[in-house]
């Protein structure tokens, strides 16, 4: 194993998807490892973050361990009630995540453990817990340098801009990138004349905030959820059509493109489509970023 | 206040947003202070009074809700009516809002015609 890598423990968006059409992808719900020497941070607490915790946990009955989510949907916390390393005294374990205080963060994550949905509530977790909320200042873990920002996406949810090795990897696993300029453009005739010239002016500044934040990315994991015969249903949802992501990634110079939170109903075969559709859409631009797959068990050295 | 007419306040990193607010209101007779910068913004908010605080959403250095909050530690803004502008079309961030205290959550694009209505409803300006 390398020293220094990510690792996708779960890829999935909205909800697991258990089915033999679907393993070669995986059916956990979003988890990431990032591994740096002796630090561990994990974004997003999913399913995959149950395999994560009894791996972790099979390797070392203690260690210290950084969660960090990007907002409270189930299926990126919904693997907490089954981390092991939360119920084991040998482990500390700091969140991170979007809320006003520490508190509210810990009653976030909290809730979904109390009855009548859970039988065993955050209290009886015996590692050291701590919640901070830094919200947009810089927090520095180990080497990496993380900073949030925000995404489009129901309710307050952040992206995550990670610095490290002279790298830049970017986690936005939940945001739909093209939900503006669809917007406007299905409102153009309610503007006059006069107005048209700052509809496209704010098209323009959306499309350059998902570029700026994308921008030079050597690693970019984003949310590729949907098909563009799916996303033509499911507009307004808070996740991407894959053509748009990529579409973005080129055009912010992006090295290294993940495709991540596929639909749970596509089975392998179509996630395979997707990926290979993407990979046409980069040639065809004649552009260098590479577009790839992500799958379970899935690793990224990050020395090579 | 500096003087009687109504202070109104904007705090977007939307450019276009800024200008959409400021030619909605050339028929109006208010004082209109726009912000680009949300830090500078609250800056203004800390030490000046407002009639009608206008807050974007998704901005680079802040979002609009959590920028709301702060406001309403002000006490001088602990009560001032609070209008988000937003490009997120979602009910969860609209109960937020609405639990945060800002009395209407619009989608961009905001037409003229309704920022002026927002306007007449919260402060005693009226339309021409």
């Amino acid at each position: 194993m390398p020293e220094n890598y990510l690792r996708f423990w779960g890829v999935r968006g909205s909800y697991p998807a258990p089915f033999a059409s679907h393993m070669k992808i995986g059916g956990n719900t979003p988890c990431v490892e990032l591994r740096l020497g002796e630090h561990t941070i994990v974004f997003d607490a999913g399913t995959g973050v149950i395999p994560f915790g009894h791996s972790r946990v099979a390797d070392s009955e203690n260690g210290h361990l950084s969660v960090i989510l990007t907002h409270y949907h189930w299926d990126h916390i919904s693997g907490l009630p089954f981390f092991l390393p939360a119920f084991l005294p040998g482990y500390s374990i700091d969140f991170y995540g979007p809320a006003e205080s520490p508190a509210e963060l810990e009653e976030h994550i909290a809730q979904q453990m109390r009855a009548p949905y859970f039988p065993v509530e955050t209290e009886t977790w015996l590692a050291t817990i701590r919640y901070h909320t830094p919200n947009y200042e810089p927090v520095q873990i180990g080497p990496a340098r993380i900073s949030a920002f925000v995404l489009h996406h129901p309710g307050l949810t952040y992206g995550y801009r990670i610095e490290v090795q002279d790298k830049v990897i970017l986690y936005c696993p939940d945001n739909e990138i093209s939900f503006v300029d669809q917007h406007i453009d299905s409102m153009r005739d309610e503007f006059d004349e006069a107005e048209h010239a700052l509809l496209e002016d704010l098209k323009e500044e959306h499309r350059g905030r998902v570029t700026d934040y994308m921008r030079d990315a050597d690693i970019l994991i984003h949310d590729a959820q949907y098909t563009q015969k799916d996303y033509e249903r499911k507009r307004g949802w808070g996740h991407s059509c894959y053509t748009d992501t990529v579409i973005s990634a080129i055009g912010a110079n992006v090295k290294n493109l993940f495709l991540f939170s596929y639909d749970p109903n596509y089975n392998d075969e179509q996630v395979d489509e997707l990926h290979a559709s993407s990979t046409i859409l980069v040639d065809e631009r004649q552009a260098s970023t590479i577009c790839h797959k992500t799958c379970e068990g899935m690793i990224i050295d990050l020395d090579e | 206040m500096a003087n009687n007419q109504s202070q109104i306040v904007v705090i977007d990193d939307s450019r276009a947003s800024l200008t959409m607010c400021e030619r909605a209101v050339e028929p109006l007779t208010l004082s209109l202070t726009s912000f680009e910068s949300p830090r500078e913004g609250f800056e203004h908010l800390q030490n000046n009074d407002a009639d009608l605080i206008f807050l974007g959403n998704l901005m680079r250095e802040t979002d609009g809700l959590s920028l709301l909050r702060k406001v309403r530690e002000l006490p001088r803004h602990a009560m001032t009516p609070v209008i988000v502008m937003s490009t997120k079309d979602y009910d969860q961030d609209r109960a937020m809002a609405r639990k945060l205290g800002a009395l209407e959550y619009l989608i961009k694009p905001v037409r003229s015609q309704v920022i002026r209505e927002v306007i007449e409803k919260y402060t005693r300006i009226e339309q021409p």
